[in-house]
């Protein structure tokens, strides 16, 4: 779609947002590609459900009680993940992290979920922001059996999922934290390390690859620092997080 | 807050409360009330505001800004996610780095980042 669009996209972002919705139906490290695709399709679902509309209008979305409008594909557990997180996430609690994974998500499955919804949401936003309809999904998944291994060197922290440090990285992460800075934020998907692989590279084309750096030299944006971060800053706000 | 780096480094002074929500102006960034507007206009949805200001950033700005503005939008609507999914904390030096700035703008305030015994986490 972005390809036969009169927009002028830049190639290197073009080639990602390509490249990662190429892999949103295929097999994954712990789900299939049939589980990706109906999170995928249920992330957008998500923003026409009744039940996270009242939440997100409620003083606290925990002291609201339902069902959530949904596909027909997913569990309950997973449901609550998938329209928490798109509709709701800047008041994620611990207790809620800890519930889900309790109600029947494995926190590796977790973490392949999260990727995917936020990559789902990541390309809706951009393309419905440039004016183009959203990209198309594959009407199934890819058939395959996921690995379902954890990689070496997984431990809890520093968030409430186990993450792997630089420190503790094996041959599964490759030159991850060798391609970009070790920031928490980077560390947060390295328990299912072929999901780091798939939104990094994507993140990195719709911002920048290292973000510690003050001015643009070298990089083709079409803006100054100071806007990017303006916006970047502008959205996290509206989206209730100051990290 | 890259913003206030990014000031410090070209000299220029940009609001940050603006940025934040606490204002409502366009933090004295060129273009920055433009900008404010697609954010606002992409996150709630609303396909004919984004349809106006889109047009008006083309005409001001250039496709190219249009479409890396876009971008950065959608990156914005990916990392806080992750971040708040997973209760990934400010790392220690970044905190530290930005404390002065987080107690002018209330930040310390939110929970969403804290742990218990932690104002920031």
């Amino acid at each position: 779609m972005v390809d036969t669009s009169p927009l002028v996209v830049r190639d290197d972002l073009k080639s990602a947002l390509t490249q990662a919705w190429s892999e949103v139906a295929q097999t994954g490290a712990w789900l299939s590609g049939e589980q990706r695709l109906a999170i995928a399709n249920e992330a957008r679902n998500a923003w026409q459900c009744k039940l996270c509309q009242r939440r997100k209008e409620a003083l606290s979305p925990y002291t609201i009680k339902g069902d959530h409008e949904h596909l027909g594909a997913l569990p309950d557990a997973w449901l609550e993940a998938v329209h928490r997180i798109v509709t709701d996430s800047g008041r994620i609690t611990e207790s809620w992290y800890d519930a889900t994974i309790a109600a029947g998500i494995i926190e590796d499955e977790f973490i392949e979920l999260l990727s995917l919804v936020t990559i789902v949401t990541g390309a809706d936003t951009f393309m419905r922001a440039i004016g183009l309809p959203p990209l198309v999904l594959p009407a199934t998944g890819e058939q395959g059996t996921a690995p379902r291994r954890r990689p070496g060197g997984a431990k809890t922290g520093p968030g409430w999922a186990p993450t792997v440090a630089p420190e503790d990285a094996g041959p599964e992460l490759g030159d991850f934290y060798e391609t970009g800075p070790a920031a928490y934020i980077r560390r947060a998907l390295t328990l299912v390390p072929g999901e780091a692989g798939r939104f990094w590279p994507l993140a990195n084309q719709l911002y920048l690859s290292n973000p510690l750096r003050v001015e643009l030299e070298g990089v083709e944006r079409a803006l100054t620092r100071a806007q990017m971060e303006f916006i970047a800053t502008r959205t996290s706000a509206y989206l209730d997080c100051f990290y | 807050m890259r913003l206030s780096l990014s000031g410090e480094h070209t000299g220029d002074e940009y609001a940050l409360e603006d940025a934040i929500g606490k204002g409502s102006g366009d933090s004295g960034l060129p273009q920055g009330e433009l900008l404010n507007d697609f954010v606002e206009a992409v996150c709630a949805g609303d396909g004919a505001r984004t349809a106006t200001v889109r047009q008006k950033i083309i005409e001001e700005m250039g496709e190219a800004a249009m479409i890396d503005a876009a971008a950065v939008i959608a990156a914005f609507n990916c990392y806080p996610r992750i971040a708040d999914a997973t209760g990934i904390p400010l790392e220690e030096a970044k905190a530290a780095a930005t404390a002065a700035m987080r107690a002018e703008l209330g930040l310390d305030e939110l929970d969403s980042r804290k742990k218990p015994g932690e104002t920031w986490s």
